[in-house]
Order: structure tokens, then sequence, then C-alpha cells
């Protein structure tokens, strides 16, 4: 009489005591890879702005700051609260996450059409729900400034700044409350000219501290 | 914390609501479609368009030392600038489009407050200001064009309920030399 064969029983715990294993190193990996790429709408208009350019691109850093970092950041300042420190509070309060991207013209690279990049980042921006509140372009730079298109008030902004053979992408959200807070900490008392984007008898770009008087 | 937590509902709240009532300006009267500007090749470029929302946070910036300006700030619906720096590529397209602006807003009843012609020919700067009248004492609306020869072209529409003595101020504080002019002449 044969004896029925059982079928051999797959051992588990090995792929488990695997996958504890592996866990951290791949959430390490994530959080690192988070670190060093840009947001997805930071991403888009990088690309957008490169590709009108027509030009190539070196990397010259690039940062992602979520809101976890920020809420340790904001917790480690909470615990040593100072005079000192009360500017650096304000803004760790003030901004929830932030991309910040910049990059270097290669040197055997040229800009092709500057014409190009407003247009060109604004359609596809617009597609993605955003709208360009400020546009300023001379001859060496160009600035770009995007709000979300249903409510400006949600705290996020899309930034793309090139100036001479550098790029800059920023992408944040911020507490609309902190940072009013924040601006009126750092502007001090009265003139408001400065924080609006515009003046237009002597155009200047003011917002953001992004622009220079001209 | 409290009054924090009030503040910043408050904030939100206000924001949020105004948002949607003055989410489509394009249907108030002060409203100008200004359409697109050619621009120049190396030459100055600026587009402007400051929605309700961030105008409001705007005036809750100032609100605190100057109530006046952030209650003006607070009426405005919109606030879109054009600069285009002009050279022979330029030039004549832009000229053409903002003086068929100007002849628009005449024919749709806006009345021409200012209208400065300078240099030798009468023709290096040429300003023209536009506003749209709503009610005996406010305005719906502001158009400012400016045209210097050989320099630039300046656009600018400012869409809200200001008072009329509230114009010298909006030159004033966004800085629109022809607007700022306006308060000279009031006081000499």
């Amino acid at each position: 009489m044969e004896t029925p064969i059982t079928p051999k029983r797959r051992r588990r715990w090995p792929w488990i005591v695997l996958a504890i294993l592996l866990t951290p190193f791949v959430l390490v990996g994530g959080a690192v890879l988070n670190y060093l790429t840009l947001d997805h709408e930071a991403s888009v208009l990088r690309h957008q702005v490169m590709r009108a350019t027509e030009a190539k691109w070196d990397t010259t850093v690039q940062f992602s700051v979520g809101r976890p970092t920020f809420a340790v950041l904001r917790s480690c300042f909470a615990a040593f609260p100072s005079k000192d420190t009360l500017e650096a509070r304000q803004a760790l309060r003030a901004v929830r996450s932030a991309s910040v991207g910049v990059y270097q013209l290669q040197t055997d690279s040229t800009i092709q059409s500057r014409i190009d990049i407003m247009h060109s980042a604004d359609v596809v921006m617009r597609r993605r729900g955003w709208e360009r509140a400020v546009g300023v372009r001379d001859s060496s730079s160009t600035v770009m400034i995007f709000f979300p298109q249903k409510s400006a008030t949600d705290g996020r902004v899309c930034v793309a700044v090139v100036d001479g053979t550098q790029l800059v992408v920023v992408s944040a959200k911020f507490d609309p409350t902190a940072m009013v807070d924040l601006i009126k900490l750092h502007q001090g008392q009265g003139d408001w000219r400065g924080m609006l984007p515009v003046s237009i008898s002597k155009i200047r770009l003011a917002y953001c501290g992004l622009g220079r008087p001209r | 914390m409290k009054n924090h937590l009030v503040r910043s509902c408050l904030l939100f709240t206000g924001l949020a609501l105004a948002t949607p009532v003055f989410a489509d300006v394009t249907h108030d009267d002060g409203y100008v479609d200004l359409g697109k500007f050619t621009a120049a090749a190396g030459r100055e470029f600026v587009e402007i368009n400051l929605k309700p929302a961030l105008l409001k946070i705007a005036a809750t910036i100032v609100a605190y030392e100057e109530p006046e300006a952030a209650e003006l700030l607070r009426n405005l619906k919109l606030v879109r600038v054009n600069v285009v720096g002009l050279d022979d590529t330029n030039r004549s397209a832009t000229v053409a489009h903002i003086t068929k602006i100007r002849a628009e807003l005449e024919k749709q009843g806006w009345e021409k407050i200012i209208t400065v012609l300078e240099g030798a020919d009468a023709s290096e700067n040429d300003v023209a200001i536009f506003m749209k009248p709503d009610g005996d004492d406010s305005i719906a609306g502001l158009v400012v064009t400016v045209i210097e020869k050989d320099g630039e072209a300046v656009v600018v529409n400012i869409v809200g309920n200001i008072r009329a003595e509230q114009i010298a101020k909006l030159g004033d504080k966004f800085d629109i030399k022809p607007l700022r002019k306006l308060k000279v002449a009031a006081e000499s």
C-alpha cells in the first residue's frame, strides 16, 4: 500500500524575516529618494522650462522637505523658545513643505529661446490647475509665479526663475496666516510697497524676495 | 492661542467666502479684456494678474499698519498689469493694440479722465487714463495706458469698488505714476 505523498510545506518564515530586515532599508531608501527629488508640480514645471529653453542643464542641488520633517524641526525649535530663534520658528510655522531645484546651464549649451518659456509653462500648468499670477522677462532673466486656479488661499505656490545660466524651481506649501505673520515680522512696520509684486513706474519684482529693484 | 485660532478661522472663512463671489471678474463692469501683447526679444515683458484671494492676503498684511489701504485692497477684485518693452519688431503692433483698447473703452462709455502727450511732437509719452463710474462717487474700474515712444508700453486694469478719493492712493501704493499725478493736480 502506497502512502499518499503530502505536498512539501513551503517555509514562509525566512521570507518574513527577510522582509523585516529589508523594510528599514526600503523605508530609508524611499525617504532619501523623496528628499533628493522634486515633488510632482515642481518636476513638471522644471521639465517644461528645460524643454522650452532647448538647452542642456546640470543639477546643482535638488531636494524636497515634507510635512513630517518640518513638524520635527518645529518641535525641536519649540523646545528652545528664545528671542533669537523667533524668526526661524515663525518661518517653520509658515512653511508646510518645500521642494527646491537649482540647475546650471551646461557650458557647451545655450538657451535657444526665452520667449517660449512663459507660454509653454502656462499651457502645462493651466492643465494641472495652476495659473500664473506674475511673469517677468527681460534680456537675461525670466520669473514666473503660479498659484492654484481655484483657490490661491490654500497656500500652494510654484516659482520658476531662469537667471542668466541658472534655473531655480521651487514648489512650496505654506500656511497663509503664519506667512502673513512672518512677512510682518520681516518687513517691520509701515511701507508695504515691497510686499506687493509690482511697482509700475519703476518695475520691480519684490515678491518672495526674488526680484532686484531696478 | 484661542485668539490665534479664531483669527485663523476668520481669515480662512473670509477668504474662502470671498473667492467664489469674485471668481469671475470678467462679467464685472470694470473689467477690460486687454488681450495679448507681443513681446520683443531681449526687452522687458511683465504680466501680473492679481486675483481677489491674493489681494486679500495683501490686505491682511497691511491691515494693522494701514487700515485705510487695507480697505482699498479688500475692495479690489483684479489688478492686471502688462509692461511691454518696445523695439522695431513690436512697436507698431503694440501701439495699434493700445489704440484699439482706448477706442473700445470710449465706445463702451468709459470716461477719459487724463490725457497727457509729452515731447516736442507730442508723441514721446502718451498717457491716457479711463474710468468706469459706478454711481456718483465710486468707480467700478480703471484703465491706465502709457506708450513711451522709445521705452515701454504699460497697460493696467484695476477692477473693484474704488472711491474717487482713493484713486490717488492706489497710484501711490501701487506706484502708478500717472495716478499719483492726480493727487498732485488735485492738491495744487
